[in-house]
């Protein structure tokens, strides 16, 4: 039974007058998504004729246009690749506000006043605009301030911090601990409060983020992609269907669809699991694919996946995923791949050194080196802000 | 008599596109998410902010709401989060004794009430958003834990120092009048 302060603070809570503004209503309800479109019957023969009239334009364009074949993979583009003496430091992309990469169990990083050059880390990863740098380091969950302020020991943790993720609102951060012989995922507030594990047993996996903070995917101990609600908090163990054990997982930068890859697989994956996988390719290396080594979503269409020698894209449109362009060889062995603004990417190439290159996504082409580091054995998620 | 429509009914309607069903949602929800961002936040533009951004949010991703569950929990989470969010961000770039509003946020309310909420928005965030949750909106423990994700006795521990730590501010100011 509610004691006299509490009644105090139930009327005294309830007793402001909050009468909205009309800008807050309009603003609200034309935040609104625009009506499903009302299915007509008479007009699906014309579509479908329309339809047909499209595809075979679009099939007469492909045969004709050597961009267009080499596009969708009917021809294969071959790079030239010619590495310059790179700078020993990290640097900055244009259109970015920082970028950290970890190799080797050493961490590059630079955003802001900060540039840390090979120091010893297990996981990094920085907060969104790179106002913030969470570091796994030994047992520690470490953040440090970009503009040259002190660090803070987030979590102190029982194994090894193997993975993290920065909410985009910025303040929750996903973070991966080893633990004996398993990995257990646990969510924290960017101050270090709310600790909390989501789940015990999960894969050594980077998490990511729902766009709208309302959502994380993870991929589980055995490789299944998991959505977890944290609106509802409640998880949902997506079934492994084609693309069998999950490596990597993205979602997309401005909606839910939430691609994951797996050794020589790549798909969009819906409420009922990977739709319309795809494979990925070796490229010109000839045997298994490898592991996935990077995904990341150049656009809200566009998904590109890495391993072994070769980056593909694919498109992602009317709920279909398919294939934009077909393997495309790197010079040394792609392990992290982040996108940028402008139709550009950036990979880590891990042999025979550390190499950090952004290129052009269509052609692949090297417009500027950013990291050329000595050689190193690890793989190289490259968090980029 | 008008039957009223529920929350899940008005957000299939707002979901097939209805602004009519969006707007009953609204009209529903703001004064609850509105006092809850003030409470907050301590400021009544900011609450403004707040609370329409949270419609925003929410609006925009109906087509991803799970109808089963209760809209009113969904958006106060949102509101909460935002709120948060803006708060850490303020008190990182001005330092927490210049974020006071110069008027008081409760003019509207009576000098007694006046005095508790002054004293609410002297709490830690994380005890204000637990007070909020549970006395301005009606959320029991176990729901507040549900929403914000924590432990259901971390939420009542929470409650409780939050309680206590109002009782003492109450005798203090007691104890000055006297």
């Amino acid at each position: 039974m509610p004691n006299e302060l509490e009644q105090q603070l139930e009327r005294a809570l309830s007793a402001t007058r909050a009468t909205p503004p009309e800008s807050a209503r309009k603003a609200a309800l034309d935040a609104l998504p625009p009506a499903p479109p009302h299915r007509r019957r008479g007009r699906v023969p014309l579509a479908l004729a329309l339809g047909m009239a499209i595809l075979l334009a679009s099939a007469v364009t492909l045969y004709a246009s050597p961009d267009a074949r080499q596009a969708v993979g009917l021809d294969t583009y071959t790079p030239k690749h010619v590495f310059a003496t790179g700078p020993k430091r990290l640097q900055v992309p244009d259109g970015a506000s920082g970028i950290a990469v970890l190799a080797g169990g050493r961490m590059w990083a630079t955003a802001h006043a900060v540039s840390i050059n090979g120091a010893r880390a297990t996981a990094v990863e920085l907060s969104p605009n790179a106002l913030n740098i969470a570091v796994g380091r030994g047992r520690d969950l470490v953040a440090v301030h970009t503009n040259g302020s002190g660090e803070r020991v987030l979590r102190r943790t029982e194994g090894q911090v193997v993975a993290i993720s920065w909410a985009p609102n910025p303040i929750e951060i996903a973070y991966v601990v080893k633990d004996g012989a398993h990995y257990r995922l646990h969510l924290i507030e960017g101050d270090g409060d709310n600790d909390r594990v989501i789940d015990p047993s999960v894969a050594p996996v980077r998490p990511t983020w729902r766009w709208d903070n309302g959502a994380l995917a993870y991929v589980s101990a055995n490789g299944h992609v998991v959505v977890r609600d944290l609106i509802h908090a409640r998880s949902t163990v997506l079934p492994g269907g084609c693309l069998g054990y999950a490596e990597q997982v993205g979602y997309a930068p401005t909606s839910s669809a939430l691609a994951a890859a797996s050794a020589g697989m790549v798909a969009v994956v819906g409420a009922h699991g990977p739709a319309h996988c795809q494979p990925i390719p070796a490229g010109v290396v000839i045997g298994p694919p490898g592991p996935a080594k990077g995904l990341t979503w150049l656009s809200p269409t566009t998904v590109v996946a890495s391993n072994a020698r070769s980056v593909s894209q694919f498109r992602w449109s009317d709920g279909r995923l398919r294939v934009l362009r077909r393997p495309q060889e790197t010079r040394g062995n792609p392990v992290g791949i982040a996108a940028l603004p402008g139709n550009r990417l950036v990979i880590a190439l891990d042999s025979p050194r550390l190499r950090m290159i952004e290129v052009d996504a269509n052609t692949l082409h090297i417009r500027r080196v950013l990291l050329d580091a000595p050689p190193t054995d690890g793989a190289a998620p490259v968090s980029l802000r | 008599m008008v039957r009223r429509a529920s929350d899940a009914t008005l957000v299939r309607k707002a979901r097939n596109g209805s602004r009519d069903a969006a707007g009953e949602l609204f009209g529903r929800y703001w004064p609850g998410a509105w006092r809850a961002a003030l409470v907050l936040t301590g400021r009544r533009e900011m609450a403004d902010d707040v609370a329409q951004d949270a419609f925003e949010r929410a609006f925009a991703a109906l087509s991803r709401f799970d109808e089963s569950r209760p809209f009113g929990a969904w958006l106060h989470r949102i509101v909460v989060n935002r709120a948060l969010d803006l708060m850490r961000r303020e008190r990182r770039l001005v330092g927490l004794d210049q974020v006071a509003e110069p008027e008081s946020p409760w003019r509207d309310l009576d000098a007694e009430d006046r005095e508790l909420l002054n004293a609410v928005a002297t709490l830690g965030l994380q005890r204000r958003t637990v007070v909020v949750l549970r006395y301005g909106l009606g959320y029991s423990p176990t729901e507040i834990a549900e929403l914000l994700e924590l432990p259901t006795g971390t939420v009542n521990s929470r409650l409780a120092r939050a309680l206590e730590e109002l009782r003492a501010i109450r005798e203090e100011a007691d104890a000055e009048r006297a």
